[in-house]
């Protein structure tokens, strides 16, 4: 638990020895796929990538960090984004009721 | 395409070059030479030369000078077939210089006396091959053609045409531009006229090819039109252009590509064998042909094209709420806005894209917004997931799951709204933490419009997360039991009951037209809070004439909006109502 806590700065600690690429992973409804990614790499080309593989629309599927929606031309750079993080693939929800 | 042809048939050459310059007159005899075999062209072109006039004679010789001098070198038999024609041209006209008679300009000739042998025989030629070779060939190119025009695609008789053109023909250009019409100055100086002026005027002659073509019968006319022409070659320059024109008005017709594609490949043929058609005419047959099979359809798909661009672009328009730089900005596109229409299923897209709006501060003095957190519609999906996990791997689940509320102390809040989406519907989860001095604990409100949600699940779910958090934030330290009464729950409704209408006399409700605001929470505390929202409190008892108005308001300007308003905001007016 005490990791834990230090975690949340590990972040600031690691910053200056960061690596070039960084390895993501991607999962939805449980399965996970992993990725290489440049840091400075806008992180559409790994939405496009997934979407390929899953072989699903780009625009069927919300992709989130943190909880966040990730746009396109973001890149792990400027998410903070660290070695072994994860990606959630969401799929796009509608609802509503019919009168 | 044209270099091909160029390649095979080098004549055409001329035609790329005379196109430019238009009063140049096309090498008509250059193309027959070469499109027929040596013989044909010694048999032919004495029947044709016999056909010609003094003066098309002259002319003839000194277009087939200059085409030998600019073309001959660079054909592949050297120009040997022109030197070869132009001598026989030549022939002619000493042969014409030595027996003809002198004839008066005006063209008042008297018909040909028998006594003549140089004419008798000129005549009997023209007699006799006209009928067998000329006359034949001419109908059967007349009826090929109807033919041709009744079924399109035939391409045999293509070769038919090329054969009876190649023989027949006999272009000037001249005559050409004025559409076929005979100029009645060349009718009189040529060498028969004589003949003719037993014959219908060339401008009836015509109009009878015209009508023979167009009833598509009558050999006899043709016939007689035919016999009555002292040059067949004209009167089929005549017919090629009518051919020419039905083949095309054929095609813009029926506009199929097989009759335009055989069509075009006639009238390449015709081109081929005997340049008939002027230059000009070409030109417009090209273009009209163009617009056909190239640029009108295309034309159509252009427009849709772009048509389908614009409404591309408009879909593809996003916006950043609140703006691209804020870290938990929202993007939107214009297509996302589809799903507002009547009837339409919202999108998690709008629904966050609301969630983001609530959360906005209205206004830098307005704390309000510390006091509840709301989560987006992906996080019950997420809850559900890490909750579902073993204990063992639920610790290290949550430790990623816990990232989406980074630096928020739940139990801080005053509220906590739980957006749930399942079964292609929404239903909201609205945690209330209760201050300390309150003995009740968090109370879980389950809002569904339909009641379609398992609550059960969702209650045990959240109970569940409430537990974690609440073990992580007080690890170790003190309470080990969540202070959630189980009681409290059971005493509060679970869902919005409809409880409807009744309650206002007066106020005609449609349930059809705003089925969200009719699943109403029967406290009356909601319903004011529902409306104290909009800044316009209205007693439920009281101010029935407001509520009538901002519904009337809602439902023309933006009831498309009151769907989510109800769902999502209903918790959030609870909120300001409790803890005013």
């Amino acid at each position: 638990m005490f990791e834990e806590k230090k975690g949340r700065y590990r972040r600031i600690e690691i910053s200056p020895k960061r690596a070039l690429s960084l390895f993501l992973s991607v999962s939805k409804d449980g399965s996970e796929v992993m990725f290489k990614i440049k840091r400075s790499t806008q992180l559409k080309k790994l939405m496009k990538a997934y979407c390929d593989r899953q072989s699903v629309e780009l625009n069927s599927i919300a992709f989130l960090f943190d909880g966040r929606r990730i746009r396109g031309e973001q890149t792990p750079d400027e998410l903070e984004m660290e070695d072994d993080d994860e990606i959630d693939a969401m799929l796009h929800q509608t609802g509503g009721s019919t009168v | 395409m044209e270099e091909e042809k160029k390649r095979k048939r080098p004549i055409d050459l001329d035609r790329e070059k005379l196109l430019p310059s238009r009063d140049e007159e096309p090498p008509v005899t250059t193309s027959e030479s070469s499109a027929m075999s040596g013989e044909q062209v010694q048999q032919d072109g004495r029947e044709q030369l016999s056909c010609l006039g003094d003066k098309e004679l002259n002319d003839s010789i000194c277009r087939q000078r200059r085409n030998v001098e600019t073309l001959g070198p660079k054909l592949p038999d050297k120009g040997e077939k022109l030197k070869a024609h132009l001598k026989s041209l030549e022939e002619e006209r000493e042969r014409r210089r030595s027996h003809l008679v002198e004839e008066d300009d005006d063209g008042c000739e008297k018909p040909m006396e028998s006594k003549n042998p140089s004419f008798i025989s000129t005549s009997d030629g023209l007699r006799q091959e006209a009928p067998s070779s000329s006359l034949p060939s001419q109908s059967t190119f007349a009826s090929s053609f109807c033919r041709k025009l009744e079924e399109n695609t035939d391409c045999r008789t293509v070769d038919a045409f090329e054969n009876e053109l190649s023989t027949l023909n006999r272009c000037d250009r001249r005559k050409m531009k004025s559409n076929g019409q005979f100029s009645p100055r060349g009718r009189r100086k040529s060498a028969l006229s004589s003949r003719q002026r037993h014959f219908q005027p060339p401008c009836s002659l015509s109009v009878d090819v015209d009508k023979h073509i167009l009833l598509n019968g009558d050999q006899k006319g043709t016939d007689s039109a035919l016999s009555s022409s002292q040059s067949p070659s004209e009167c089929l320059s005549n017919l090629s252009v009518d051919v020419d024109k039905h083949i095309l008005s054929n095609g813009n017709l029926k506009g199929e590509h097989s009759s335009t594609c055989s069509s075009h490949h006639f009238e390449e043929k015709l081109r081929n064998a005997s340049q008939v058609l002027p230059s000009n005419d070409l030109r417009r047959r090209n273009g009209q042909t163009v617009v056909l099979v190239d640029e009108e359809e295309p034309q159509v798909i252009d427009t849709t094209k772009k048509a389908d661009k614009v409404d591309e672009c408009l879909k593809e328009t996003t916006i950043y709420y609140p703006s691209r730089d804020d870290p938990e900005s929202v993007e939107i596109c214009s297509s996302d806005m589809e799903c507002l229409d009547p009837e339409g299923y919202l999108s998690s897209t709008i629904m966050n894209f609301y969630i983001r709006y609530l959360q906005q501060p209205t206004s830098p003095t307005n704390k309000a917004q510390c006091d509840y957190h709301f989560f987006n519609t992906y996080f019950y999906k997420k809850l559900k997931e890490a909750v579902s996990k073993k204990r063992s791997d639920k610790e290290t689940s949550f430790v990623k799951f816990r990232r989406w509320w980074k630096g928020v102390n739940i139990f801080q809040k005053a509220y906590i709204f739980l957006p749930i989406h399942e079964d292609l519907h929404w239903s909201l989860v609205i945690i209330c933490i209760p201050d300390k001095e309150d003995e009740c604990g968090p109370v879980i409100l389950h809002l569904d419009s339909l009641g379609l949600h398992y609550s059960k699940s969702i209650f045990h779910n959240i109970k569940s997360f409430l537990r974690e958090e609440w073990n992580y934030l007080n690890q170790g330290e003190v309470p080990p039991d969540l202070p959630i009464s189980e009681r409290i729950w059971k005493n509060l409704p679970r869902r919005i009951d409809e409880n409807p209408i009744t309650i206002f006399n007066g106020i005609q409700f449609k349930k059809d037209t705003y089925p969200h605001l009719v699943h109403v929470y029967e406290k009356k505390s909601l319903w004011e809070v529902l409306f104290s929202y909009t800044s316009l409190v209205v007693s439920f008892s009281e101010q029935l004439y407001h509520l009538d108005n901002i519904l009337n308001f809602r439902a023309c300007v933006a009831l498309p909006y009151l769907r989510m308003v109800c769902i999502c905001s209903c918790g959030f007016l609870l909120r300001t109502n409790i803890s005013p």
